[in-house]
């Protein structure tokens, strides 16, 4: 089965077929399918280990698959080594060349490809592309005299410069400070739909796959478990691990009641609903509730509001976490056991905020209850 | 902040620094340049009667140095010519140890690079003697039908002998610095389209330059005062600057010439050493935070 990210696409600009590769007796990449449309941003997603790099490699040629087929535009790549691909990559510490300038590192792609390029055309290029990312100017700078963000940008304006068919980012932002990390964000998504080209990026942070592609594919030893847009894979997670790895999420376990109903093991029968493609599991058998923080309404115990809600439970506040914009509670319930709430500022504007140990009232709809068959 | 505090922090803080460049500058001082300053001046006198010093002024001594100019021109072709056969041999393996080698066995291979040193430089240069002479491989040539070479007492055997006694000294720093290349550069460099030759000519060669420069300094420098290997593998007909100086000072006895000989020795090693620095950091892409030394 090929995961096709868009239906109806014209020659994907990468189709993996059954690939693998091994590592001695560590399997990286398993068995993976997937066809990455021209023109996207796609997000591979997962902790460190999963494969995701071996994978990004694998397109880049650095790696060679142990079974399987890589294509890129239609065509085999399987033992082309990586100068003879037109893909372009942005190295995890950008790995620019320490005893070339600005100009010349940016330069050194076209030099490659076109070793007869006038001295003037290839100042013309080097200059539009510093241009695109934002570094006018900076041709005579040395790479060490350059900050992080800087350097970040001269390792973009190097890989686009070739004007590549995919871009590949490998951790991208991974040493960038928090705000210069979001900054970049919006600008590699510009740049995405200036250039127009794929880019695809590795990622082990979710915020940054989320906030920057089109698609997510999510990944868990070597194998692919689920792709779509950033919104399905956080609202419709097709498995636990989706959702405990993408946001936060409550997980209790339970008896399946069929019918959207799971028994809990405290013996609250909760309702709820199973992801959009995933079937509910089948009566009688283990089964998963898992709750999103935020989705949680929170209110002082006696308090009306949460326990308005379909489940409600009571307990106490155990631990308080301030996050600027939100508030965490972990809420100690006795048929629960520690749940984690989500309060935002504007809800708590009406709720007031909640000290440890207050008892308080915590609430969710049916809606807001994902249910999963436990494996 | 009192002040007083502070002065007297910053005047231990001088004084610790005085202790600690004092064993150094003493060295420097009356081992290298007063011995220097001795040689300059005894290099304007003339020789005494019965050989040593007498003072006076006089450019004799550098005027007749041309009639040693068979020492000047050994050692300004052989020393090169040696760094340069070093370079040429070693490089190819400092690059298969530092990036080719299995993991496993590079201590190994190290090792057996040091081991030569282990033994006395004498006995290692001896024994080549053997090797080169009338019972080595000139009778081995005889036996295959080449007969008539004869290798020992010539330049090459002087060229061989250097290479096997210098070629650890250049392989150490380039090792080093093709050790502390980043794999992700050549990585970088294909993705960016360059083939491996490429890639070697532009990532990794540039960026060994400083331990391709220092392993050339090390060689040529000791090069340009060796005596002992001319000396044994030459037979005398083969003789370096270093040879000169033993005759001159130890056996006629003519100090002031023997001065005025290790002055341009000095002189030439100065320039010769700033023209090639300069190069070098050139080609490493003038940046300051490689010292090519």
């Amino acid at each position: 089965m090929t995961d096709d990210i868009k239906n109806g696409a014209e020659t994907a600009d990468i189709e993996f077929r059954g690939v693998s590769r091994h590592f001695g007796d560590v399997i990286a990449v398993n068995n993976v399918d997937i066809s990455i449309p021209r023109g996207g941003f796609v997000s591979f997603l997962g902790p460190s280990g999963c494969g995701k790099t071996t994978f990004l490699r694998m397109i880049a040629g650095f790696e060679q698959p142990d079974s399987g087929d890589v294509l890129l535009r239609g065509e085999s790549v399987v033992g082309v080594p990586a100068f003879k691909r037109p893909v372009n990559m942005v190295f995890q510490h950008y790995a620019l060349f320490p005893h070339l300038n600005v100009a010349d590192n940016i330069g050194y792609g076209i030099k490659q490809v076109n070793r007869k390029i006038s001295k003037k055309e290839l100042a013309t290029r080097v200059g539009e592309t510093l241009e695109m990312v934002r570094l006018p100017g900076f041709q005579e700078r040395n790479i060490w005299e350059m900050s992080g963000g800087q350097q970040q940008r001269v390792a973009l304006a190097r890989a686009l410069i070739n004007r590549p068919n995919v871009l590949l980012l490998d951790e991208p932002l991974a040493a960038l400070d928090r705000k210069l990390r979001r900054d970049m964000q919006i600008e590699l998504q510009n740049l995405q739909r200036e250039v127009g080209i794929t880019f695809v990026l590795v990622t082990h942070d979710q915020e940054e796959a989320l906030s920057m592609s089109d698609t997510v594919c999510l990944m868990k030893e070597g194998r692919i478990v689920q792709t779509g847009s950033p919104q399905d894979l956080y609202k419709e997670p097709l498995s636990p691990y989706v959702a405990d790895f993408v946001g936060k999420s409550n997980f209790f376990k339970g008896i399946s009641e069929g019918a959207g109903a799971v028994k809990l093991t405290c013996g609250r029968i909760v309702e709820g609903r199973a992801p959009l493609t995933v079937e509910l599991p089948p009566k009688s058998s283990a089964a998963v509730v898992c709750v999103r923080p935020e989705m949680i309404h929170i209110a002082a115990e006696g308090n009306k509001g949460a326990s308005e809600h379909a489940m409600y439970f009571t307990g106490n506040i155990v631990n308080r976490i301030f996050l600027g914009e939100n508030t965490e509670y972990v809420v100690r319930i006795d048929e629960l056991g520690d749940v984690l709430v989500m309060s935002s500022r504007l809800s708590e504007a009406s709720t007031g905020t909640f000290e440890p140990n207050q008892s308080v009232t915590i609430g969710w709809d049916k809606d807001a209850t994902l249910i999963f068959a436990d494996t | 902040m009192d002040t007083s505090v502070k002065t007297k922090a910053e005047r231990r803080r001088k004084w610790t620094t005085a202790m600690l460049l004092a064993p150094a500058t003493l060295w420097y001082a009356v081992l290298l340049l007063l011995p220097l300053v001795t040689i300059v001046i005894f290099s304007f006198g003339e020789r005494g009667p019965a050989g040593g010093y007498i003072p006076a002024f006089t450019f004799d001594n550098y005027l007749n140095l041309p009639t040693r100019s068979k020492a000047f021109f050994n050692t300004m072709t052989l020393a090169p010519l040696g760094t340069l056969a070093c370079l040429l041999i070693a490089y190819p393996l400092a690059y298969y140890l530092a990036i080719v080698a299995n993991k496993k066995y590079k201590t190994l291979l190290l090792v057996l690079v040091i081991v030569p040193f282990w033994t006395s430089l004498l006995v290692r240069t001896y024994a080549w003697i053997f090797i080169l002479g009338g019972q080595g491989l000139p009778k081995l040539l005889a036996f295959i039908g080449f007969e008539g070479v004869r290798m020992i007492n010539t330049p090459g055997a002087v060229l061989i002998g250097i290479i096997y006694i210098y070629l650890p000294l250049m392989v150490f720093p380039i090792y080093v610095s093709l050790e502390k290349l980043d794999t992700r550069l050549l990585e970088a460099s294909s993705d960016l389209g360059a083939s491996p030759l490429r890639t070697f000519f532009q990532v990794t060669l540039p960026l060994s330059i400083p331990g391709l420069a220092t392993g050339s300094m090390m060689v040529f420098i000791l090069l340009m005062g060796e005596f002992i290997i001319p000396q044994m593998l030459g037979g005398g007909k083969v003789y370096f600057i270093g040879n000169a100086l033993v005759d001159v000072f130890l056996q006629s006895r003519n100090w002031p010439f023997g001065a005025a000989f290790a002055v341009s020795l000095v002189l030439i090693m100065l320039v010769t050493i700033t023209v090639y620095m300069r190069y070098m950091s050139k080609l490493a892409g003038g940046r300051d935070d490689v010292s090519v030394m």
